[in-house]
């Protein structure tokens, strides 16, 4: 059994901010990652056998800020997996430098998001990945998802993607944008994007790339089927409306070889609503997100949450939340030595700081989260759980049987019980629940989840992953 | 397909030595760093997943390619791993199914 006072979960933006903070104010730190390499999915690093001339402004970036996780009170443990949470504070781990349980004073949650996926026919066939997978592809192994690649979804992870395979080589058949936010923009929105210059440079450096490749940005057009027997080959395109609903007539098809998707992020929320805290449907922010108090604490006293796993805020916001759950975290272990005024004098200038990206996220979520047509596209051959292959009707079976929550529909499904554990198909499943219930999304609830978190018998309790 | 090419905005990488692995029987040349499910990737085997036959269900196939998914899982000196996380390793054997 290890011990340690602060344990960080997640080595991204809020999970290194958090242990450094934490660090600062004389705390011992463990920063648990399931990763090789710190840095998580914003942050993408090479792997430690590559070399670059020089890396790009991001990996440079992230150097500068993994120089203080060399902190003398920061113990990392890459590769390696929470697959079990208990209250104050006790972790089951598995990895092959990590001890089997860690007990912490305080714990950080920090463990991120993932691509919110969508099922229409074809999803599931190869050649279908999420834009986190074809960035992961590009950025750090250096391979191309595929040569003739259509991308399709929601938010500015399609234009960062987009941008990536144009610099890359690849061709890029269109950028299919169901959101049509961008076209109605208003004064008032301007406001939230002052002080977001980086953010804005960024996004404009993708847009030349992709106007230079002529790749056709189509703003209120998304897929609807794709197409091929083996793999994808290509795609059917349609016009959305507001509510994301195909307009009749309005289909185009396109042919591909690789189709990505990605309609905004799903916060990463297992270890929390494991540990039992409480959970709120907010769409905007991702869909189930933890309630916290302005120090990031959860409703369970010892536990933060930060960054977007809390609900999608983007990597500058999640920087903020983990120092301020850092700080919270060293101070609630280390209170003693530092006054409340200080504290409350450190916190003043972070809340302000996520203020301001707050209002950013708003614009964000407001932007760009999916209507419920998304919901509407997938038909009787239509898988909607990968992993256990559950189509459509075993779902509308379920439902007309009475099943009302995910749980229920689990139950009668098995929709959700496949080694990701209802992390792809949780929010596919509780659109179609809601839909064919008439229930809420919130009422039809979230999966229960149970340890271990993640498949034990994968890595086994001994040997790991490199 | 590998990215040779360099840009401005993604700088051209060294990779790591080369590397021979088994996959399904076929000896395949990778290179240090690089995990299974890219260099399959690289070799136009995307579409790997368990074939659904006599007593085996179908995997997904690789999906997420960060981890969450467990789609691309795929039997590596006879134990089970994710590819997308799983690097390379002299003399390493891949299959992708029994």
């Amino acid at each position: 059994m290890g011990k340690t006072e602060v344990a960080v979960v997640g080595a991204g933006p809020a999970g290194i901010h958090a242990a450094v903070a934490a660090a600062e104010l004389g705390v011992e730190v463990t920063l648990i990652d399931s990763y090789a390499q710190a840095g998580g999915q914003y942050f993408k690093q090479l792997p430690g056998v590559f070399q670059a001339a020089k890396g790009d402004k991001r990996q440079r970036e992230a150097q500068k800020l993994f120089k203080q996780l060399q902190h003398p009170d920061i113990t990392h443990l890459p590769n390696t997996r929470v697959w079990n949470i208990a209250p104050d504070w006790r972790l089951d781990l598995v990895g092959s430098t990590a001890p089997r349980q860690l007990e912490a004073e305080a714990v950080v949650l920090a463990t991120g998001a993932y691509d919110r996926p969508a099922a229409f026919p074809g999803w599931t066939l190869p050649g279908v990945m999420g834009v986190g997978a074809a960035q992961h592809l590009v950025k750090i192994q250096r391979v191309l998802p595929g040569r003739k690649i259509l991308v399709a979804g929601s938010g500015p992870l399609l234009l960062a993607l987009g941008a990536v395979l144009v610099w890359a080589g690849a061709e890029v058949v269109a950028l299919a944008e169901g959101s049509r936010g961008l076209t109605s923009f208003k004064p008032g929105r301007m406001a939230k994007m002052w002080g977001q210059g980086a953010r804005l440079r960024e996004g404009l450096d993708y847009i030349r790339a992709l106007r230079g490749a002529n790749v056709p940005y189509r703003r209120g057009w998304g897929v609807v089927r794709a197409l091929g027997e083996e793999r994808v080959s290509g795609a059917v395109l349609a016009r959305l409306d507001e509510e994301w609903r195909p307009v009749p007539g309005s289909e185009e098809a396109v042919s591909c070889d690789t189709l990505c998707i990605g309609y905004g992020l799903l916060p990463e929320t297992t270890l929390g609503r494991l540990a039992g805290a409480s959970h709120v449907y907010r769409p905007r922010l991702g869909g189930w997100v933890p309630e916290r108090d302005d120090r990031m604490q959860s409703s369970l006293p010892g536990l933060y949450i930060a960054g977007d796993g809390a609900g999608i805020g983007g990597a500058a916001q999640s920087a903020v939340e983990g120092r301020i759950a850092g700080m919270a975290a060293g101070y609630q272990v280390a209170g003693d030595y530092f006054s409340d005024r200080n504290l409350k004098r450190w916190m003043a200038t972070e809340q302000k700081r996520l203020t301001k990206e707050q209002g950013f996220q708003k614009l964000f979520g407001e932007l760009f989260t999916p209507g419920p047509g998304l919901d509407m596209l997938a038909d009787e051959e239509t898988i909607i759980c990968r992993c256990e292959g559950v189509r459509l009707p075993a779902v509308k079976d379920a439902v007309d049987m009475g099943a009302e929550t995910l749980g229920a529909v689990k139950g009668l499904t098995r929709a959700g019980m496949g080694r990701c554990q209802g992390r792809i198909c949780g929010a596919l499943l509780a659109g179609q629940v809601a839909r064919l219930s008439g229930k809420s999304v919130s009422e039809v609830g979230n999966f229960t989840p149970r340890p271990p978190v993640g498949p034990l018998d994968i890595e086994g309790l001994s040997s790991s992953e490199e | 397909m590998r990215i040779e090419k360099s840009h401005p905005k993604l700088p051209a990488v060294q990779r790591g030595n080369p590397v021979r692995i088994l996959v399904d029987g076929r000896l395949l040349t990778a290179y240090a760093g690089e995990s299974i499910a890219a260099v399959l990737i690289a070799e136009d085997k995307l579409g790997y997943r368990y074939p659904e036959g006599e007593g085996q269900e179908a995997l997904p196939g690789f999906f997420c390619g960060m981890g969450i998914c467990y789609g691309c899982l795929v039997l590596v000196d006879g134990r089970l791993r994710r590819a997308c996380l799983t690097a390379v390793a002299e003399g390493m054997e891949v299959r992708r199914e029994e």
